[in-house]
């Protein structure tokens, strides 16, 4: 009886131990790089800027795919930097699942030449909503699930 | 068969020259000395806890609480690495979307248009798919 006493004893000691540690764990990445505005470099802030509204309703990780994108920027042509700064809030402010689809649909097409995908949006363009529509259905039964679907940034 | 081979056993044990009784208690004796040695390693940290009473010396108290601290150590070395692979990958997979998505939005067309379905398949196929359907239309 004293024996079970100990295992059990010493079976709690240890899933409290463990427990402590993963309580650490996730309470450490609850916590880390939640970067607030102010915890921004003023290169990152002044990219960033169109999103400073809505900064702080962004998931963590979101939040740190921005900084990252900042600090690609300086690496950018003014005509790149310019464009980027233009299209970042219509981009933060689409649903998880179209910037999802966005993205898949960047990474099919990523072989095309520019100056094809220019024309094609051109055409694409003109052409009426039933058109549109029916592409859009062709594309969707033809649609396979890609790794870069992201799970991770929502 | 087996009852009565039982029942020959007990007596003849019962019956047995005191030499060979005399052997049997040393050696149940020695075998339970071992025995106790065995366990003495596993039940010392345990018997040292507080709340049951350290029925063993005072002295080895902080070689109990090292060994029970070191009993742990896989288990928060593992912990620790699944959490550090995972961070990393998700890390990688932050950056990998930096990528795409500073990508994007520098292109030469607008991320709305990737977020059209239609305009893809229209791009992908050099408009070809409304080109059949209207020819088809025809024929009809």
């Amino acid at each position: 009886m004293k024996y079970q006493n100990q295992y059990i004893y010493s079976s709690c000691r240890m899933i409290s131990r463990v427990m402590v540690m993963l309580a650490l764990i996730f309470g450490y990445q609850l916590s880390a790089h939640a970067q607030t505005w102010q915890q921004l470099n003023d290169q990152q802030r002044t990219v960033l800027a169109p999103l400073e509204e809505d900064w702080t309703s962004l998931t963590k990780a979101r939040q740190k795919k921005w900084v990252e994108v900042a600090n690609r920027y300086p690496q950018m042509s003014d005509a790149e930097k310019s464009t980027l700064q233009s299209r970042m809030t219509e981009w933060a402010k689409l649903s998880t699942t179209e910037r999802q689809v966005a993205r898949d649909n960047y990474l099919r097409t990523i072989k095309i030449s520019p100056e094809k995908k220019a024309a094609a949006w051109e055409s694409y363009q003109q052409l009426s909503d039933e058109d549109k529509k029916r592409l859009a259905e062709k594309k969707a039964s033809t649609t396979k699930p890609t790794t870069v679907t992201s799970p991770t940034l929502k | 068969m087996a009852m009565l081979a039982r029942d020959l056993l007990d007596d003849s044990s019962e019956n047995l020259p005191t030499h060979i009784s005399e052997r049997l208690a040393a050696a149940r004796k020695s075998a339970l000395a071992a025995h106790a040695a065995e366990k003495k390693p596993v039940w010392h940290k345990e018997l040292a806890l507080p709340g049951f009473g350290n029925l063993h010396s005072i002295g080895s108290d902080w070689r109990n609480r090292a060994w029970g601290t070191l009993g742990a150590a896989p288990i928060f070395a593992l912990v620790l690495g699944i959490f550090l692979i995972s961070n990393w990958q998700q890390d990688e997979r932050i950056l990998d979307i930096a990528k795409v998505d500073s990508a994007i939005l520098v292109d030469v067309v607008p991320p709305e248009a990737y977020k059209d379905n239609g305009y893809v398949r229209f791009l992908m196929t050099n408009g070809k798919d409304l080109v059949v359907e209207e020819d088809e239309e025809e024929k009809i």
